[in-house]
């Protein structure tokens, strides 16, 4: 094979250079490596994707989307083996999803405080377990960080991405109502999923009830029709198994078939990156070492532009990981800012209420969304909320009690009881914020070199918490909340907050923050390495902030904007 | 005494008493359970899930299979404090009945078999006041409401329980936000 040693542990392939030889390399597979794929293959770059787990081909690679719910032997609960060996993992999966989770013990990371790091190691990533929630940033969002000082400015405002988000609003599919909103703008949808009765009712209310609140459907990367040879959505609300109908958007069905189709897609699956190399004489990536996953045999893989997707945590480790002569900190590590910064989305904190009405009122079909009260605090002088800076959204989703919920009652056994249990109960609403997470440099992802995995890597260090300014809001949305519900005529409304650890809403951002200034950011308004040109990074590291929107979309038109100047760019042969 | 030590000798003693109890509790409900227990008495379990989910014009626990998916989800899915209490409280059940009325819980009339349940549901309801919320917590679910709410769910996620007792649609192809609830309007089996 040609191989030469340079280094105890490594070997560098010099005979397949050629043969390893790519126009880009993309590394990871889920919602922006998928896009990075797409739109580089599409511009006629050959393109190798590498992922760390198995390769998982749309439907073929979904055993569980077409069963019943007495065909799984746990009845969709979790066991008491989820529980002890994968702590984790098991707080975002059920019997249907479970295989689209890491495993606790196969992957450990080191927890300086509570983290949940919940992740999915396989072609299409955490694509096909996403929420699917969609919504746009606006420059309440991009200029937050100028206006209050936390975090570095954005380079780049609302209609530097705009055109963006139609570009790739036009080939995911939401389903959305446009409202208008200067703070959360529209985005080009496809018909809304309609609320129901007791969503309806509580619209209404709030709309005639409060100033500058507003309650819309859901928006949602789920296809109201069909879409792009894909959908339309079959109102199963069973997204999380993978959709044999490519009802909702994710790599596996949307983006990696279109790159396919190009010809100019290799996927490389069970590729651990091991570290990106450099080359100091050009000072640029010359192209990517992986360690097979299974095999452990180290190969190099070479380009001009790489593209890396990992997401946030893993996309800093790597860059960590790959510390050189020039960059002993970490590559394109300059400025220090590499692994500072992680933000997660806080949720769980809310109200429930229950409603007298509509008793003769149900619905028909499973949803796979619910509604939307976009973010009401400080987005006005009128609307500053004395204690906490930012804001929230709340999800919402209101529903006829069935056996899930009436089973857990004082309603006795027997007859009566199976009459209860099988009859729809009160109508209920559950309404939960998600919330913004201040960006801050203490929050961070370091590598833990005591402690290495079955691959000879470091693990990966994770200290972080919530500060106060989200203990704040998360008081003000229970009280909020319970408001609103009150107002509406709910009764038995009770505020919760619990899941307030951080990483349990999976929405990690912020370690390779995008800036103006080379001296305190990671990237720059094209999601282009400052120190390293030929390197790209557009998952959720590059978030300066992160709203408190959903954050998929940003991420695609984030990577959609960079793929074109990235070959606009290596056409004028400046990378 | 003055009234400050005498309060201070009442919390000593109610402290000392309640750490007795429950440190005899913590001991029961952690310890390794008797899961053999569960397979030597699955008449019995068949005939409690049974009497919490009676055949009537639907079929009933045991009609659709329910009560081997209840040892199964005791065995596999619940935690080693819902284990021990679910087999105290099966073993609790079976000396009050034989004592009681000296013939084992399933060859009692149905209606002596309610009456039996009655008991152990009042016995349970403690659990639902303040205290008991504490208590639960510490020391995990009671008897009663570990067998209703496994029952309730191998009932309700049963072949016959989704598509008979209740309404499962397997493909919706559409959704309607609101519909007229018919008479007799049954739940959608799956949210």
């Amino acid at each position: 094979m040609g191989q030469t040693q340079d280094s105890p542990n490594v070997r560098i392939n010099t005979s397949g250079i050629a043969a390893n030889s790519y126009d880009a390399i993309v590394v990871g597979s889920g919602i922006s490596g998928g896009w990075a794929a797409k739109e580089l293959c599409a511009k006629g770059l050959k393109t190798l994707l590498l992922e760390r787990g198995r390769n998982v081909e749309h439907i073929k690679d979904y055993p569980t989307a077409s069963m019943r719910p007495w065909e799984f032997k746990n009845r969709l609960q979790l066991s008491e083996l989820d529980r002890e060996e994968n702590p984790v993992q098991c707080l975002a999966y059920n019997e249907g999803s479970r295989h689209f989770y890491v495993n606790d013990q196969q992957h450990p990371y080191t927890q300086t405080k509570p983290f949940n790091w919940i992740r999915g190691y396989q072609v299409g990533g955490r694509s096909l377990t996403w929420g699917r929630q969609t919504y746009r940033l606006s420059d309440l969002d991009f200029e937050a960080n100028l206006k209050d000082g936390h975090g570095a400015d954005w380079p780049i405002r609302y209609k530097d991405i705009a055109p963006w988000y139609d570009y790739v609003e036009k080939f995911v599919g939401i389903s959305g109502h446009p409202e208008g909103i200067p703070h959360l703008p529209d985005s080009i949808f496809l018909p809304p999923m309609e609320m129901n009765c007791i969503e309806k009712h509580f619209a209404q209310k709030v709309k005639d009830k409060f100033k500058e609140r507003y309650v819309t459907n859901g928006r949602v990367a789920n296809l109201s029709k069909g879409w792009e040879g894909r959908g339309p959505c079959q109102y199963r609300n069973l997204c999380e198994r993978g959709c044999p109908f490519g009802g909702y958007f994710s790599s596996n069905s949307a983006t990696l078939p279109a790159a396919a189709a190009t010809g100019n897609l290799t996927i490389r699956p069970h590729a651990i990156v091991y570290e990106i190399i450099f080359d100091e004489q050009k000072s640029k990536a010359a192209g990517v070492r992986i360690i097979d996953e299974v095999t452990k045999e180290t190969t190099d893989f070479f380009a001009n532009i790489i593209f890396l997707n990992a997401s946030t945590i893993a996309s800093a480790s790597i860059l960590l990981q790959s510390a050189n002569n020039r960059f002993p900190n970490g590559l394109g590590n300059s400025s220090g800012q590499i692994g500072l910064n992680l933000m997660d989305h806080h949720s769980g904190a809310g109200a429930t209420g229950e409603h007298d009405g509509y008793k003769d009122q149900y619905y028909t079909g499973r949803r796979p969304t619910g509604i939307y009260v976009p973010r009401f605090r400080n987005v006005s002088e009128q609307s500053k909320h004395p204690d906490f800076i930012r804001g929230y959204g709340f999800q919402a989703d209101g529903e006829r009690n069935e056996w899930q919920d009436l089973m857990q009652a004082d309603n006795g056994f027997g007859a009566d009881f199976k009459k209860t249990l099988t009859t729809p109960g009160p109508w209920t609403m559950w309404m939960g914020a998600w919330g913004e997470c201040l960006p801050n440099p203490s929050n961070k992802v370091i590598l833990d070199n005591n402690r290495k995995d079955q691959w000879g890597l470091p693990l990966v260090e994770i200290d972080f918490e919530f500060g106060d300014n989200e203990k704040a809001m998360r008081k003000d949305a229970q009280s909020a909340a319970a408001e609103m519900l009150d107002t509406a005529g709910f009764n038995n409304v009770q505020t919760f907050d619990y899941n307030f650890t951080g990483g349990t809403t999976i929405h990690e951002m912020g370690t390779a923050r995008m800036g103006t200034d080379p001296k305190t950011s990671v990237l720059n308004q094209f999601n282009q390495m400052h120190d390293v040109k030929n390197i790209f990074i557009t998952d959720g590291s590059c978030m300066p902030s992160g709203g408190c929107q959903n954050p998929s979309l940003t991420y695609m038109a984030l990577t959609a904007r960079a793929c074109e100047y990235a070959v606009s760019e290596l056409k004028k042969s400046n990378l | 005494m003055n009234r400050r030590k005498a309060i201070f000798s009442l919390l000593a003693l109610g402290a000392g008493a309640v750490a007795t109890y429950s440190g005899y509790k913590l001991y029961q409900v952690n310890k390794k359970p008797d899961l053999f227990f569960l397979d030597a008495n699955t008449k019995l379990i068949a005939a409690l899930t049974e009497n919490i989910i009676p055949r009537t014009d639907t079929p009933g626990a045991i009609d659709t299979g329910s009560p081997a998916i209840v040892i199964y989800m005791i065995k596999n899915n619940a935690d080693r404090k819902t284990q021990n209490n679910f087999i105290e409280g099966l073993k609790e059940l079976v000396d009050y009945t034989k004592n009681t009325y000296n013939q084992p819980f399933p060859q009692l009339p149905f209606a002596t078999q309610q009456q039996i349940v009655q008991r152990f549901y009042e016995k349970g309801k403690n659990y639902s006041d303040k205290i008991g919320k504490a208590k639960n917590k510490l020391l995990g679910k009671s008897f009663f409401d570990i067998l209703k709410q496994y029952t309730a769910i191998a009932y309700c996620t049963s072949k016959d329980g989704a598509t008979i007792a209740l309404a499962y649609d397997y493909i919706p192809g559409k959704f309607e936000g609101c519909v007229p609830s018919k008479a007799g309007q049954k739940s959608w089996a799956t949210k």
